[in-house]
């Protein structure tokens, strides 16, 4: 076959191109660090990209309300623990006057802040949100009315929050569910006092009575928000694993494996440098050199 | 016998001859490193024999000057360079739109999606915050540029390749113009004898279209040219022209070349990747709308949108906006499922929209996996193509160069030959002379 002297060039220079361009492709890899830099690198990867980069913003959403309702319901704790023993309290005092009913209205003033206190426990907030007024967050659910009854403007829903594509988490009780549910801590406490006022010893006995059933209640809620609590963990630590593989996942697809990357770089450079000289000797031979 | 005349006149036929044949190399030479230059070579032929009795010839006869061209190779060649130019600009367009599909797990539309999503989640961990509210719809308002932008950009692509096929047309006229005068200058010419220059010429013009329409050329015994493009749209017949008008059913026209590909790519690609866009924009339009009018405001109203309803998915990437209500106060983001309080229902759903299976082909997020793969897998599919294209076209390159290129070491090699031939004719020549010398001294 003839080999005019263009067609020489002509592969040269085409040769040239496809090594500078795996080498250029090279560097690329090694400067960004990414294997996948546009879709068409490698398209099933790319659009693995895509889904991994989507399930990581998913589940760091997971994880934020898990951590907003962990708050919340680590708040409840803290405030049930307190009307625990509150309520303790005031059981402590209806025992203690049972036995000397004539000195009631020393008991009485006790109890009375012991009221005033609960229904702050009750309206407590957290995070500028009341704690137990269901979904009614924005005014305080439990309110003293002029006879001293306390009324609930709550409502019944329990807020749950979604920590997973298929998982939601009760982040607070609604206060009527802990507050008015078998017992109704208000009007127990109402009665209480109307039995110490009126020196009715079975009265205050049956209030004490409730008291104690109160109590069980609250422990009864206390556990579930540790229950919930539990999930909050159990769950979150799931996410932080899901992370964990999923972070390895998008870096096998999305990163360059910098060990091959260099030397896939130094393999096109010298490659590149084979076809430069070969390049460099088309020039030099010529039959003019010999005559 | 021969006489000494007769001798003298062989010796200067054959100097005439070498002459023209280190001329001929020279000008091989000066044209070597074109590529489009077809190399040239002197026909001869022994002179005849001017005596019966005895046959000797009378020196040599030129015949012609021949070009070493390959008629099949060449119009094979106009076929792949077609193709070539074709996958190479078809290529080049998927490229420059491969790079918005670019997502990383940081940026790309796939983030805004997430965070417009996931702001739903996070006004659901309190729905009456005003801040998680404006937040929404920061990112719906990103969310929707993200889209716009997209969708300008494809829309600026196509607006190019109109642009740039009215371009080509134009450039397709004037080629077959200098086609047409050229061939009149061949046809002239070559009353004498082959135009080789003048087609060599004519030969790179209609390479250069060739880049642009698939060509054919046909050429008669009686030397009439005429050349068609595509399906056979006569374009030069002899010297006269018939124009390409835009207003011509291009897309049917054209099997290969620029216009085909720049065709392909506007009227089946890039509005492949619209589609994909809209579709996905009108279906997020009304799955949201459709969850938050069936929820409740702050202030306990039913019955809003959130985004502006829309009757269908044309344009609605570009089109997309906020519901007025939404966009005049972020207190109508309907967060909640009942009238009393603000419980999170709504938000938490219509932030469970990012992955639950709801719309066409899965989620949202499939959805937008199958945009980027089938982006993805065009480009890589049209490197491919180009690829491969490329490889032929350089074979049947390099089958051309050898037979037509020029190779200087072969023509040094011509050259001395005909030096050497111009020498001796030179001497045979004094020769004579010598004789005549010796019967003028008798």
């Amino acid at each position: 076959m003839r080999i005019p002297d263009n067609a020489s060039y002509m592969n040269f220079l085409y040769d040239l191109q496809k090594t500078q361009e795996q080498f250029l492709d090279a560097q690329s890899q090694v400067t960004s660090g990414r294997k996948v830099q546009k879709p068409s690198d490698d398209p099933g990867a790319a659009s693995d990209i895509v889904r991994l980069s989507g399930e990581k913003s998913e589940d760091e959403q997971f994880l934020k309300n898990i951590e907003s309702a962990r708050s919340r319901l680590s708040a409840t704790d803290v405030m049930l623990d307190g009307v625990e023993i509150m309520v303790e309290r005031a059981r402590q005092l209806g025992l203690s006057s049972l036995g000397s009913l004539s000195n009631a209205s020393a008991y009485k003033a006790e109890i009375e802040g012991l009221r005033d206190q609960l229904i702050q426990s009750a309206n407590a907030t957290h995070q500028g949100r009341y704690l137990f007024g269901g979904s009614v967050t924005t005014a305080a659910p439990f309110v003293k009315q002029n006879d001293s009854s306390v009324t609930y403007g709550g409502n019944s829903t329990a807020i749950e929050l979604q920590v997973g594509r298929n998982a939601t988490l009760q982040a607070q009780l609604p206060g009527d569910e802990v507050f008015a549910g078998s017992v109704d801590i208000f009007s127990t406490m109402k009665d209480l006092l109307a039995a110490l006022d009126a020196r009715n010893h079975d009265g205050v006995a049956a209030q004490v009575k409730k008291l104690e059933q109160f109590s069980e209640t609250v422990s009864t809620a206390r556990s579930r928000v540790g229950g919930f609590i539990n999930v909050a963990d159990a769950m979150s630590s799931q996410l932080s694993a899901a992370g964990l593989s999923r972070a390895k996942e998008l870096n096998d697809v999305q990163s360059a494996d910098t060990a091959q990357a260099i030397t896939q770089l130094t393999l096109s450079q010298t490659s590149l440098q084979a076809t430069l000289a070969v390049g460099a000797r088309i020039a030099q031979r010529s039959l003019l050199d010999y005559l | 016998m021969s006489s000494l005349g007769a001798i003298l006149n062989s010796a200067v036929t054959s100097m005439q001859a070498s002459q023209l044949g280190i001329a001929i190399g020279s000008n091989n030479i000066s044209n070597a490193q074109n590529p489009e230059y077809t190399r040239q070579r002197l026909i001869t032929a022994p002179g005849a024999s001017l005596e019966s009795r005895i046959s000797i010839g009378s020196g040599v006869d030129v015949v012609r000057i021949e070009a070493l061209r390959n008629r099949m190779i060449e119009s094979r060649r106009l076929q792949e360079t077609s193709s070539q130019a074709g996958a190479d600009l078809l290529h080049r367009t998927l490229s420059d739109i491969e790079v918005q599909f670019s997502d990383t797990d940081t940026s790309g539309l796939m983030q805004s999606l997430s965070k417009f999503f996931n702001s739903f989640q996070t006004l659901s961990t309190d729905p009456a915050s005003p801040n998680f509210r404006q937040q929404v719809r920061t990112n719906a308002q990103s969310l929707m540029t993200q889209f716009r932008t997209l969708h300008d950009n494809l829309a600026n692509a196509k607006t190019l390749l109109d642009r740039s096929i009215a371009e080509k047309v134009s450039t397709v006229n004037s080629l077959a113009r200098q086609i047409a005068h050229v061939s009149g200058q061949i046809a002239d010419q070559e009353t004498n004898g082959p135009a080789n220059d003048l087609r060599d010429q004519r030969a790179e013009l209609v390479k250069q279209l060739s880049g642009i329409v698939d060509v054919n050329e046909l050429e008669t015994d009686d030397k009439f040219y005429q050349l068609t493009i595509g399906n056979n749209r006569l374009l030069v017949f002899g010297t006269d022209t018939a124009p390409l008008g835009t207003q011509e059913d291009l897309p049917a026209m054209f099997n290969s070349g620029e216009i085909h590909s720049a065709i392909d790519a506007r009227d089946n690609y890039i509005p492949r990747y619209m589609d994909a866009l809209d579709e996905m924009a009108y279906e997020i339009v009304r799955q949201v709308n459709s969850k938050h009018s069936a929820g409740y405001d702050l202030n306990g109203n039913k019955g809003i949108d959130f985004f502006q309803p829309m009757g269908g998915s044309a344009d609605a990437s570009a089109l997309m906006s906020l519901s007025s209500a939404v966009a005049g106060s972020a207190s109508k983001i309907a967060a909640s499922g009942a009238s009393d309080g603000n419980d999170n229902r709504v938000a938490a759903q219509i932030g469970n929209l990012l992955f639950q299976p709801v719309f066409t082909g899965g989620s949202v997020s499939d959805q937008y996996r199958n945009l980027v793969f089938n982006v993805g897998s065009d480009v890589s599919n049209a490197q491919l193509n180009l690829n491969q294209h490329e490889a032929m076209a350089r074979q049947l390159e390099l089958r051309r160069q050898s037979m037509s290129g020029v190779s200087i070491d072969e023509e040094t090699v011509q050259i001395l030959q005909f030096q050497r031939a111009y020498q001796a004719s030179a001497r045979l020549i004094k020769t004579v002379d010598e004789l005549t010398q010796t019967i003028l001294g008798i």
